[in-house]
């Protein structure tokens, strides 16, 4: 009866020991599941960061050739004399469109369209833009100017946009008045066509970067867990 | 029959009437135009060309070949053939020939401007030039550097000369008419028309403009170059009289009509006022001077659409067209003037026959360079936007 007694003490001590070691192993996985959670959400970043890369660069392939047609189209209804390279301004002049790269953790780059030498008035063309909204890089600014706008009141901010939008059509005309003033609507649409590629390629660089980033990071995260289990 | 051409006309114009249809025979058919459309490589459209009268002119072009050099090669089958019917001409089919050639000039004159004013080598411009535009004095464009001297340096001694008393100001204007009744003359126009005496010539080329050139005013200067050789052309058949002064009337007529509507609608949304939008049209053709002050006004496509739907060969062309759009109006244009040309062949002993061919074989070569960009490009299913078929 006593060798009863013990061995059943025996066996529920076996079994508090079991419970507590299972409870010692449960709470040392609780920080690994984390771990997996983080390296699961770095991947399906980098996977988005790798669709919206090719669903941008199909994007500009597109845009790309409609570019191209449409300026054969020009040249077919102006002439081949009126829109040929040898047209082409040689002057020294101004970038009508410059870049700027951000690089505080991940490069960034925005693209500043019609900007003119003055400062204020490049100032003026990355704010009040509106009309430019489709490229992401141009939106943060278009938020600024919401924001802006909202400050200062809505006349004001309507009359700057006003003029710079003005601004932007005299820039895109004085752009084409190399093959002359008075040009075909398709050779306007080729200027349209390829400044919607130029915006392409900006979204491509700033998509491009975020992968990077991310495929840096999974890869970190490997190499860390590797290094835990040797 | 207008009037007894019949009875003399083969007397000097019979031989080349008879060469300018035997040309006419070599255009390219709906046959021909459905092979090249089906080519996947310029290689291929070049293989297709060498069965057609242009195959001498490509056979020793070496692969790969290029959009630009097919039609460089083209276009010198059509300045050999306009050569050979010029060195057989006597007057005044001589003169008619030498008219057809005289906006090429102009095109030319303005690329040499427009490319000094960009800092480019004169010597690219050159070779971008149109052949049956060149002259000896081209190259010395490049020296002017205003109207001025542009008109003194150079076109002075060109057959474009004339035209330019359309840039003077209103200034000198007034003081020809001043001239005139003085009992002095004013030179101006191919024949004379206006009559001898150099000296008020003289007085309004010395007061010409000394504005400097800008894209502005050469744009202004191409088109008003263009209007005063229209009218002037015009003016030429009309002395000519007969089949050829009715027939060429009608061709001009819609060549200036169509130069209206383009530049209305080229137009739009630029600093041109409407005043000098008008000044740019051609005093003659069917939209003369009503169908003019309507277009003068127009803001957009949809009013240049209503203004010219009032005339009946302009409704059927802008019939094809949709609201808003205006990509189909060049070929639209086109299409209506390859009919017009075509029909001119339909009757004999007139001079329009050369015009007609000259034209038909520029829209060739544009059908050429279309359907080569198209397969350069990959983009064969738009091939049929732009080939205007000719037979």
């Amino acid at each position: 009866m006593g060798e009863e007694i013990e061995s059943c003490e025996n066996q529920r001590q076996n079994q508090q020991e079991v419970s507590n070691h299972d409870l010692t192993q449960k709470k040392s996985n609780i920080p690994e599941s984390k771990e997996e959670a983080d390296v699961d959400e770095q991947v399906l970043k980098f996977m988005d960061s790798v669709d919206s890369y090719l669903f941008l660069i199909h994007s500009l392939s597109s845009t790309l050739r409609q570019g191209w047609f449409d300026l054969a189209s020009a040249r077919y209804s102006m002439g081949a004399s009126r829109v040929n390279s040898a047209l082409l301004d040689l002057k020294e002049h101004h970038a009508a469109t410059h870049l700027e790269v951000a690089t505080d953790e991940d490069p960034h780059f925005t693209l500043c369209k019609w900007a003119s030498v003055n400062a204020e008035d490049s100032t003026e063309s990355k704010d009040g833009d509106g009309g430019l909204k489709h490229n992401s890089s141009m939106r943060q600014r278009h938020k600024d100017t919401s924001e802006r706008a909202g400050e200062e009141g809505s006349s004001p901010a309507e009359a700057s946009l006003h003029n710079t939008v003005d601004q932007v059509q005299r820039e895109r005309v004085k752009s084409l008045a190399v093959f002359g003033t008075f040009v075909s609507p398709k050779l306007r649409s080729t200027q349209s066509s390829f400044e919607t590629a130029l915006e392409r390629l900006v979204e491509i660089a700033n998509a491009k970067a975020s992968m990077l980033s991310s495929f840096d990071k999974i890869r970190g995260n490997r190499v860390d867990a590797y290094d835990v289990k040797t | 029959m207008y009037g007894f051409e019949a009875l003399t006309f083969n007397i000097h114009g019979g031989f080349l009437e008879a060469i300018v249809r035997g040309y006419r025979s070599g255009l390219l058919t709906a046959a021909d135009y459905n092979n090249l459309c089906q080519c996947e490589t310029l290689d291929d459209i070049k293989m297709h060309l060498s069965a057609t009268d242009y195959g001498p002119y490509l056979q020793n072009e070496p692969s790969p070949l290029h959009t630009t050099t097919l039609v460089e090669k083209c276009t010198l089958k059509l300045v050999d053939e306009y050569k050979h019917m010029l060195a057989q001409a006597t007057e005044p089919l001589s003169t008619f020939l030498e008219y057809i050639t005289y906006g090429h000039m102009i095109d030319n004159v303005v690329l040499i401007v427009t490319g000094t004013l960009h800092e480019r080598d004169v010597q690219e411009l050159l070779e971008k030039c149109h052949p049956l535009g060149m002259f000896d004095s081209i190259a010395t464009l490049a020296v002017a550097q205003n109207m001025r001297d542009l008109y003194r340096l150079v076109l002075v001694d060109t057959p474009l000369a004339p035209y330019f008393s359309e840039c003077i100001t209103s200034e000198v204007q007034i003081m020809k008419i001043f001239d005139l009744h003085l009992g002095g003359g004013v030179k101006g126009g191919r024949d004379g028309e206006f009559g001898g005496g150099g000296s008020c010539w003289f007085l309004s080329v010395v007061a010409m403009t000394h504005e400097d050139l800008d894209d502005m005013n050469i744009e202004i200067m191409r088109n008003t170059l263009y209007k005063a050789y229209l009218e002037d052309f015009h003016r030429f058949c009309q002395k000519l009289g007969g089949a050829t002064a009715a027939i060429m009337s009608e061709l001009l007529s819609f060549e200036a009509d169509r130069r209206a509507v383009n530049i209305t609608i080229n137009s739009i949304g630029t600093e041109l006022t409407r005043e000098d939008r008008k000044k740019l049209y051609s005093n003659f053709g069917l939209l003369y001077p009503y169908g003019h002050e309507e277009l003068a006004i127009c803001e957009d496509i949809d009013q240049v659409r209503s203004g010219m739907e009032k005339y009946p060969p302009y409704q059927a062309i802008f019939s094809k067209m949709s609201f808003g759009e205006s990509q189909m109006l060049d070929k639209a244009f086109y299409e209506e003037e390859v009919k017009r040309l075509c029909l001119s062949f339909e009757q004999q002993f007139h001079y329009a026959v050369f015009f007609a061919y000259m034209r038909l074989r520029e829209q060739e070569i544009r059908n050429l360079m279309w359907i080569s960009e198209c397969v350069a490009q990959n983009q064969k299913s738009r091939v049929h936007d732009s080939v205007v078929f000719i037979f």
